[in-house]
């Protein structure tokens, strides 16, 4: 199963959806969708507003097609582990407010070899059937920061104390 | 010590809840602030909802007087935040309280400063970015201790 998730910002990705419905009628593998606020109706594939949790599908697929959205990348990444493509809202298409998830999509690309589609039409039912590359992210970014926010609360709870 | 936690309903609350090490959830209590959506009414701890706030400046001024009198009454030691939105109203209120606040840039935002984060640098003791390349986009207090991605 491919999943497809585009979060829960409250403007369209309908350039997306719209192309993965033409995909859907030229592949065998069932393709399911989490579309938020995207009205688009896909005729070829299953697809959802939201559901408390996305967990199920992740674990269930095995490819993961997102929105370049922080929360949804970093899960896909450090909990699932799973093949991930990643095609960042624009804004010069009304996908979001600012071109935030362009640039991060650009890092993701640039640092760690994450396939990013920024023109729709580099998305082939080929690239889809093929498409199976892991991507490990290593922590010691996360433990700095932990080990300083231990260190702090330490700090100011003695001094709280005294 | 009781550590008051402030996000947004989407990525910037799911960053918060990875950096976050698990024992200082356990070890301390924890009162949170966000949106009401889905996934936050099933949070564990106590949890003050807020309406999402957007961009209109005036939208800001009633929740953070609701803030104040939340904080004046819970007392935390510490206000730690992602920004966004309810982040940034929870930062200022705090900050005028005397609480001591940390922000965290979001590792979502890797090149341009976000509007929150410069609002929230005026008002954090303690300001953290996730790209060494921000640093100098904040300012001096802006420290870079690594990131996510």
């Amino acid at each position: 199963m491919i999943f497809v998730t585009i979060g829960n910002h409250d403007q369209e990705f309908s350039r997306l959806i719209k192309k993965l419905d033409s995909i859907a009628s030229k592949i065998k593998e069932e393709i399911i969708i989490q579309k938020g606020h995207t009205k688009y109706i896909s005729k070829n594939c299953q697809s959802f507003a939201w559901d408390s949790s996305l967990a199920k599908y992740m674990k269930g697929a095995r490819l993961i097609i997102t929105h370049a959205g922080i929360g949804t990348t970093l899960e896909i990444l450090k909990i699932h582990k799973k093949p991930m493509i990643v095609v960042p809202r624009q804004y010069q298409f009304n996908e979001h407010v600012n071109n935030h998830q362009v640039e991060f999509a650009k890092v993701l690309e640039k640092k760690h070899g994450v396939k990013v589609i920024y023109n729709i039409n580099d998305l082939t039912p080929e690239m889809l059937k093929k498409y199976n590359k892991k991507i490990i992210l290593n922590d010691e970014g996360l433990k700095r920061i932990q080990s300083f926010l231990k260190y702090l609360i330490n700090e100011i709870s003695e001094s709280n104390n005294k | 010590m009781k550590i008051a936690l402030a996000a947004s309903a989407g990525g910037h609350l799911t960053e918060l809840d990875i950096l976050l090490p698990k024992e200082v959830l356990e070890r301390n209590e924890i009162i949170r602030f966000t949106e009401k959506t889905e996934r936050t009414i099933s949070l564990k701890e106590k949890t003050y909802f807020f309406k999402p706030l957007g961009y209109n400046p005036f939208s800001y001024i009633l929740p953070i007087f609701r803030c104040f009198k939340i904080l004046r009454n819970e007392r935390p030691g510490l206000l730690i935040t992602t920004g966004a939105e309810i982040g940034l109203v929870a930062i200022i209120a705090s900050r005028i309280l005397g609480i001591k606040t940390v922000f965290i840039g979001i590792a979502g935002n890797p090149i341009t400063p976000s509007l929150d984060g410069k609002f929230s640098y005026l008002f954090s003791n303690i300001f953290l970015v996730q790209y060494p390349e921000l640093k100098e986009k904040y300012g001096k207090k802006a420290k870079y201790l690594g990131g996510l991605i």
